[in-house]
């Protein structure tokens, strides 16, 4: 597994690829992780509990974990690791992570297959989304497997990727076969409802999010005072931290809802479940999401859901369980106040909807859907280096050529590194934790 | 006093020497070429005469001949192909297994074990065929060692296994020493050390010290 985003970060990428890679072992593979360190002094080898290495490069991360694509200074170190850890297929995350986009174009050297997975929406307006997308399709140009979390994920990677080809009689282009759709997945157990029922008299609505624009917190201060003025009964509970934390403080300042709105301040995922036992709603106002972990999270602790239709939040649970708004203030309201109406009348069982969820959606079988994309990846045939040439070369008149050189000087430093530092004298792993030590230490 | 190789078809220059009261675990500073063919490949630390002597002669000829370009181009040449030297260091000879070759040794290092009292981690530093010069040890008490691992770590552009005892120090921190610092042998070499190391320190005390493989 190779992403910018792994632990100790916290987010939803890391926690899919630790779950991925700790079922995966369950299976009986071997798994590493490679990712950038983190200061002061994090770097180089670790283990992680059950018994996966985790390889910590020193690369510098400019803004939130991400690194600059570093094409060259990677390879020694990719090629090192890959080599004696007698690895098969690399597993690439996140479309902003340049460690994984990296390690799709070298992987060839070493013949090691590439899948890739995209976890994020993005937009194609703006100038960033310009260039990151561009990225983006110059390293999915010649990669095995791509796999979205939602088909709406699907559609927006195929499109921002141009996942497309001309079909065999070149009437009309085509997707790429090897584009798969699985969702991620939580651990049910770490959200069981309230053993007693709240209260029925104080409705409480939860928010729990990253407090950023595209978050949506600008459509939470619009309506929760409106909210709060037409239902007397209704109060909210808002965790998490971010730049719009400010524009909460003052909406509750001057409309004086002190003890309306709860502000928690920033909540460890540990204590995530005893704040979401506290609400019977749950609140997502996001302007893009591309699966909803939180979402799922609260449905599963028994809260009833509402959330602004955006993105691949529709995929995710039935229309019994969640109500929709369109991204604008009105029809939020509207939305919100049909919840209060359900919860007040007693419609919404929470035991009954963890006992739904549960069944939805677990790691185990994500990990067995992910194996099936590898067995089909690792049975295809590898590209050879002109196929790969050629490719690069369709994605346009600037970006073509700078890529294909990117990708012959990337060969010429391999083979450079193949004489410094020859394979022979590399420390080759013969040793690595075995999962039935874990099963007998455990027991 | 008996000296034995554990590892004699790959990795010869690991040793083992049972001392009356203590064994040590001698690494000299030489191996075979990985590649298989049987050359020898010196230690990149050491040095030889001619890095001191080359530096001496080019001082004296440089007046002399800063002229003429044909005896320019014969200076650059010769340095070129002493770094071109100094870079490879391979002795081309096969290592007989049953005798032991002289080599120019310029340094070796040791882990001895003292059951009872510590191990003691040492590099000798000295020039070919002489008694070592420079000794420095590093003693560890029994009571301060925690354990002794076999770690990996980056190193330079690569990443290497390393033996280290972890032990306390005075003021309560948990430090890690190197053994083999400067060597810095391969796997196998660093296995059979680390089995004998926990076989004599640690087999005795408690069996729970004994890590999974």
């Amino acid at each position: 597994m190779i992403s910018d985003f792994f632990h100790p970060n916290v987010g939803g990428v890391e926690n899919h690829i630790f779950m991925l890679s700790a079922n995966l072992i369950r299976r009986g593979h071997k798994v590493i992780v490679i990712t950038h360190s983190h200061p002061p002094d994090r770097v180089g080898v670790r283990w992680l509990l059950p018994g996966l290495k985790v390889y910590y490069i020193p690369f510098p991360a400019i803004a939130s974990s991400a690194t600059l694509p570093n094409y060259f200074m990677f390879l020694p170190y990719f090629r090192v690791i890959i080599a004696r850890e007698h690895i098969h297929l690399i597993h690439a995350h996140a479309s902003l992570s340049s460690l994984g986009q990296e390690a799709i174009l070298h992987a060839h050297h070493l013949g090691v297959r590439t899948v890739f997975t995209d976890h994020s929406l993005f937009g194609f307006e703006d100038a960033a989304s310009i260039l990151t997308n561009k990225l983006l399709a110059a390293a999915l140009k010649n990669v095995d497997a791509v796999i979205c979390v939602s088909h709406t994920g699907r559609e927006n990677t195929v499109l921002r990727g141009q996942l497309f080809e001309m079909s065999e009689d070149s009437s009309a282009l085509v997707v790429r076969p090897n584009v798969y759709v699985i969702p991620n997945a939580l651990v049910a157990e770490q959200f069981t409802p309230a053993t007693k029922p709240v209260s029925s008299e104080t409705i409480y609505i939860v928010v729990l999010s990253r407090l950023a624009y595209r978050k949506g917190i600008d459509l939470l201060v619009a309506t929760a005072p409106r909210i709060c003025s037409a239902f007397p009964n209704v109060n909210f509970i808002v965790g998490g931290d971010g730049p719009k934390l400010n524009d909460l403080l003052q909406v509750r300042e001057r409309h004086l809802l002190q003890d309306r709105i709860e502000l928690l301040g920033p909540v460890r995922h540990r204590d995530v479940r005893d704040v979401l036992v506290r609400g019977s709603i749950f609140l997502n106002t996001s302007l893009t999401e591309s699966f909803g972990i939180a979402i799922l999270e609260a449905a599963c602790a028994g809260l009833y859901v509402v959330s602004t239709r955006v993105g691949g939040v529709p995929e995710i649970l039935p229309r019994d369980m969640i109500s929709f708004a369109k991204p604008e203030e009105d029809d939020l309201i509207r939305a919100l106040s049909e919840a209060v109406a359900i919860v007040s009348k007693g419609q919404h069982d929470p035991l009954e909807a963890h006992q739904k969820v549960k069944n939805f959606y677990n790691w185990g079988e994500v990990a067995e859907r992910t194996e099936i994309v590898y067995d089909a990846v690792v049975k295809s045939e590898q590209k050879d280096l002109w196929t790969r040439m050629q490719r690069t070369m369709e994605l346009g008149p600037f970006a073509g050529p700078i890529y294909t050189i990117i990708l012959v000087v990337d060969c010429l430093f391999f083979l450079f590194l193949e004489w410094l530092m020859p394979r022979h004298d590399l420390d080759f792993v013969q040793m690595h934790w075995e999962h039935h030590n874990f099963r007998h230490v455990v027991q | 006093m008996q000296r034995t190789r554990p590892l004699p078809d790959c990795h010869p220059e690991l040793s083992v020497i049972e001392w009356p009261s203590f064994r040590e675990y001698r690494v000299e500073n030489w191996r075979l070429a990985r590649d298989g063919s049987g050359n020898v490949v010196r230690g990149a630390t050491s040095w030889g005469w001619i890095d001191l002597c080359l530096p001496l002669v080019i001082s004296f000829i440089w007046p002399r001949f800063r002229d003429s370009t044909m005896s320019c181009a014969f200076v650059v040449l010769v340095l070129g192909f002493s770094t071109y030297c100094r870079c490879t260091q391979v002795l081309h000879g096969i290592f007989k297994k049953s005798g032991f070759c002289a080599f120019l040794i310029f340094e070796t290092e040791s882990v001895l074990v003292f059951p009872a009292y510590g191990i003691q981690l040492e590099t000798h530093r000295g020039y070919p065929l002489l008694k070592p010069l420079f000794v420095s040890r590093r003693f560890i008490h029994v009571s301060l060692l925690e354990d002794f691992v076999i770690n990996e770590g980056l190193r330079r552009l690569n990443i290497r296994y390393y033996l280290a005892a972890v032990h306390g120090s005075s003021t309560d921190k948990i430090a890690l020493d190197v053994a083999f610092e400067n060597i810095l042998p391969y796997f196998p070499v660093l296995l059979e050390v680390y089995q004998g190391v926990q076989e004599l320190m640690f087999y005795n005390h408690t069996d729970n010290r004994h890590t999974c493989i």
